[in-house]
């Protein structure tokens, strides 16, 4: 049986039915409202303009009231949300829920209604937001917090009587509030949920956390971090159920460090309760940052200026540029140390592919001018890969290296690179294109990297 | 491809007729795929809807009109995708009716092999046969719409079409 025989009969199979007439406009008719702008391109930021990137806010406490009369009553101000304990299960809360907060003329600062920031409560619980703008610059960056009886009020009352579990559409999101205030609207539809609410101005302050300094003072602080995590004093990690997943890489480029030092502030560190280890930390960036490293164009407007940064407690890697959400994954994948194949024109290698459904199997490879010339499986899963596949199939170091960066450009979820400090070589390399996805994921361990004659 | 800018402008600004005209240039091949991926007709209609769903919520964030097609493919498959894992349902294949071919009986019993033997591989798997074979997507563009690097999705199509045809012959057997 050919290869064309059985294209030829998936294409009939494929053939086999049909959509039935008028489905598109079935499927028009059904369409729900949308904003004239729709969701907004969360990293169009553009050059120029201030930006604070924040990410993912834990809610420990959700016992708060809202008081009567639903949206139109407002929750205390100038409290800060602080990092839970735990991830608190919402009863009734089975898929994300997006908190839109809408700036107002004197509301937030800028005097624009252009500015807006971002909550996303998930079902754990949790609340992610991020401030952004529409490249209206800003004169300072502001960081927005509700405290967490203000959060536990808005999800009650959104999932509550009259909530966003029994209405389509309850409030439109045209409507803005006095001068002074944010407007926070319920909005509903088949796939989003928006939740508009009037808070005073109070609520969005710019408020960076003096104590935290620089990343070298933060890396100071992150020093301890793993033995807090250790003795029960801290709780760390980096949940990757939403596509705003942050991506780790390595952070030796002394370019970025530069930046970091002498352009972004660390506004908030705080752990994140579903991995240990880890942490996020919000950074701002002073306006006109130019970015040294690779940007790229996204999906959805804009060019990178921003980040957000996940930190492990250990130092040895942490994170690059992470979209809260989209598919852009613009990480720096430089390293201090950088492999150039051509330096090493025959060399061997140990490769050991364990997860996912690509090859698995330990494999002796062979290199020589670039180029697969030999494997051998060393187990018995590696027999049988070697037997059966093609040798351009297997990696040489420079492939792996590619490979990650692919996978960072295509937008996975996962990118987990380990480079060599003396050579740059690729030590491991994981990688999940879907987080969600069973068996997409690939794993390589590099080990006896050695020059042949 | 002026048309095409005008109509995803329009769609972006909330014309859903414009909108419409977009799904009826994709929705054929896009029924097509999400076939293979969930096997059925009734779940590849859902994951169809749902696509378009997706995609009437996500357009704005379509920056380059020309992707319509690819990024609107994309949405399908990763709709389909979760059709299926969703389904994980063990739907059965669906009717095998296709009055086209002229080799009907012979080619109707290979569907249905076919079909039998895509409901052994994933999803994944699938979804890229049917983009290889259905959407006629070279590997780099296969590779982009599922987010995977071409190396990657060259070995994948390598051993799903090998674990495709030992199905084929165990069954056939």
């Amino acid at each position: 049986m050919t290869d064309d025989d059985l294209r030829r009969a998936i294409r009939h199979h494929a053939a086999s039915g049909e959509l039935p007439p008028g489905f598109v406009e079935t499927v028009v008719d059904q369409l729900s409202e949308r904003s004239p702008r729709g969701r907004p391109p969360l990293f169009a930021w553009l050059a120029g303009v201030a930006i604070v990137a924040v990410l993912a806010v834990g809610v420990a406490a959700w016992g708060g009231r809202l008081p009567a009369g639903g949206p139109e009553a407002t929750a205390s101000a100038g409290e800060t949300a602080g990092p839970s304990a735990a991830a608190v299960a919402i009863p009734g809360v089975d898929e994300d829920v997006v908190l839109s907060l809408e700036g107002t003329p004197g509301g937030m600062a800028g005097g624009t209604a252009d500015n807006e920031v971002v909550f996303r409560l998930t079902s754990d619980g949790r609340v992610d937001y991020v401030d952004y703008d529409f490249g209206v610059a800003r004169s300072e960056p502001r960081v927005a917090y509700l405290n967490p009886d203000q959060v536990a009020a808005l999800v009650e009352w959104a999932i509550g009587p009259g909530g966003i579990g029994e209405a389509d559409t309850l409030y439109e999101r045209a409507s803005r509030g006095p001068a002074g205030h944010t407007v926070i609207t319920l909005q509903s539809d088949a796939l989003t949920k928006q939740i508009v609410y009037q808070l005073p101005p109070g609520n969005l302050v710019t408020d960076p956390d003096p104590t935290l300094g620089t990343l070298g003072a933060l890396a100071d602080r992150l020093s301890h971090f793993s033995d807090d995590v250790e003795a029960g004093n801290a709780v760390g990690g980096h949940s990757a159920v939403d596509d705003d997943v942050a991506r780790v890489t390595a952070l030796s480029d002394p370019r970025l460090r530069d930046v970091l030092e002498r352009l972004a502030r660390v506004e908030r560190v705080f752990p994140d309760e579903t991995r240990v280890g880890h942490l996020f930390v919000e950074v701002s960036l002073e306006a006109d940052v130019a970015w040294p490293l690779d940007t790229c164009d996204i999906d959805h407007g804009g060019r990178i200026t921003g980040a957000i940064w996940l930190v492990e407690a250990d130092e040895r890697r942490i994170a690059g540029v992470s979209p809260m959400w989209g598919r852009t994954n613009c990480l720096f994948d430089e390293s201090a140390a950088r492999w150039v194949e051509r330096e090493w024109p025959a060399y061997s290698y140990v490769l050991e592919s364990d997860c996912g459904w690509n090859f698995a199997g330990r494999f002796r490879i062979e290199v020589r001018d670039g180029v697969v010339v030999a494997v051998d499986g060393l187990d018995e899963a590696g027999n049988r890969g070697a037997s059966t596949m093609p040798l351009d199939l297997f990696p040489t170091m420079a492939g792996l290296l590619d490979m990650a960066a692919d996978a960072r450009a295509s937008g996975a979820d996962i990118v987990n690179l380990v480079i060599d400090p003396e050579d740059g070589h690729p030590v491991s390399l994981e990688i999940d294109w879907v987080f969600e996805a069973v068996d997409d994921e690939a794993c390589f361990a590099v080990e006896e990297l050695a020059p042949q004659p | 491809m002026g048309d095409l800018d005008a109509l995803v402008e329009e769609a972006k600004a909330g014309n859903r007729e414009a909108f419409g005209d977009l799904l009826r240039m994709e929705v054929g091949t896009a029924f097509r795929v999400a076939r293979v991926i969930v096997r059925t007709d009734a779940a590849a209609q859902d994951a169809v809807q749902e696509a378009c769903i997706r995609a009437w919520r996500d357009l704005p964030r379509l920056r380059d009109s020309s992707r319509w097609a690819g990024w609107f493919r994309q949405v399908v498959v990763r709709s389909a995708i979760d059709e299926a894992r969703r389904d994980g349902r063990a739907r059965r294949p669906g009717p095998i009716l296709d009055p086209v071919t002229p080799d009907a009986a012979d080619a109707l019993a290979r569907r249905d092999l076919v079909a039998r033997a895509l409901a052994g591989l994933g999803p994944d798997e699938r979804a890229l046969l049917a983009l290889r074979f259905v959407a006629d997507l070279e590997v780099p563009d296969l590779a982009r719409t599922l987010g995977i690097p071409e190396g990657t999705a060259k070995s994948r199509l390598h051993r799903s079409l090998a674990k495709l045809r030992t199905r084929l012959l165990e069954m056939d057997r």
